[in-house]
């Protein structure tokens, strides 16, 4: 047997800010990388020439 | 909005990415509310100070290239570097740990001058072929910028700013950063390398949005 969940009134909808729209990327720790991954740049190992 | 951007002074890459920021900039209609500031990063932090080797020597050890390969290689960066206006002359460049040139960074800000500083330490290792670990070097190049040369002394003496230094490294880290250029855009976006001048100005716009959309913004 479902059950529904009871309506709920207006008055009790706490409205929180409006979701902000996030583009595509990859996300990485906290950060969405935006750009193409394969732009050159240098590292511990060396840089790409 | 505030850009952080992780770079090596020694970066050929960094120097590139940064002149195609400053483009996108110049193009952003909001430029004027966006702060860049400058963090550190050393890509090889086990370079002996001194050592003075040029630097095709240190990329052709790293790579185990012959030196008619690394000639190749950095002819082909300094071609794209002139395309921003940057004459590379790996001839004269020579390896140098930039612990020291990062704390001068840092210094500088201190007087708000990071960016003028970085800007100027950049130019001097891949153009005019300085040893960006002497300290009466970076002692004349900070005076250059309006650091006084009293501060840049007493500081290259000491340990100042080094927690300041390897406190940008940890947060490099801590991001997910493990190469340079790497643009973060008000600890939202992520921007890695040295990428076209359009894409900054996408993420320029992009993140612009996004800060307005979160503020409220008309």
């Amino acid at each position: 047997m479902t059950s529904r969940p009871e309506p709920r009134d207006a008055a009790e909808e706490t409205p929180g800010p409006a979701p902000v729209p996030v583009p595509p990327g990859l996300v990485t720790p906290g950060l969405v990388t935006l750009g193409s991954e394969d732009a050159p740049a240098c590292s511990d190992g060396g840089c790409v020439w | 909005m505030r850009i952080e951007v992780w770079s090596d002074v020694v970066c050929p890459w960094c120097y590139i990415g940064k002149r195609r920021l400053e483009r996108a900039l110049s193009g952003f209609e909001h430029a004027g509310e966006v702060e860049v500031v400058w963090r550190s990063f050393q890509l090889d932090p086990s370079t002996p100070r001194g050592a003075r080797v040029p630097v095709r020597e240190t990329i052709a050890q790293k790579m185990g290239g012959s030196m008619k390969q690394v000639m190749a290689m950095t002819e082909h960066v300094s071609s794209l570097a002139a395309q921003e206006g940057l004459a590379y002359d790996f001839d004269r460049s020579v390896s140098a740990n930039t612990f020291d040139a990062h704390r001068l960074t840092h210094l500088a800000a201190a007087h708000g001058l990071g960016g003028e500083m970085h800007e100027r330490l950049l130019s001097a290792q891949l153009i005019e072929g300085e040893t960006l670990d002497d300290a009466e070097t970076l002692v004349r190049l900070g005076a250059e910028v309006g650091v006084p040369a009293g501060d840049a002394r007493r500081m290259l003496a000491g340990d100042e700013y080094a927690e300041d230094v390897r406190d940008d490294v940890r947060e490099a880290q801590a991001l997910g950063v493990s190469g340079v250029p790497f643009f973060v855009l008000d600890r939202a976006y992520g921007v890695s390398g040295a990428q076209p001048v359009e894409t900054f100005a996408s993420a320029l716009r992009t993140a612009y949005e996004h800060a307005g959309a979160a503020t409220g913004r008309s």
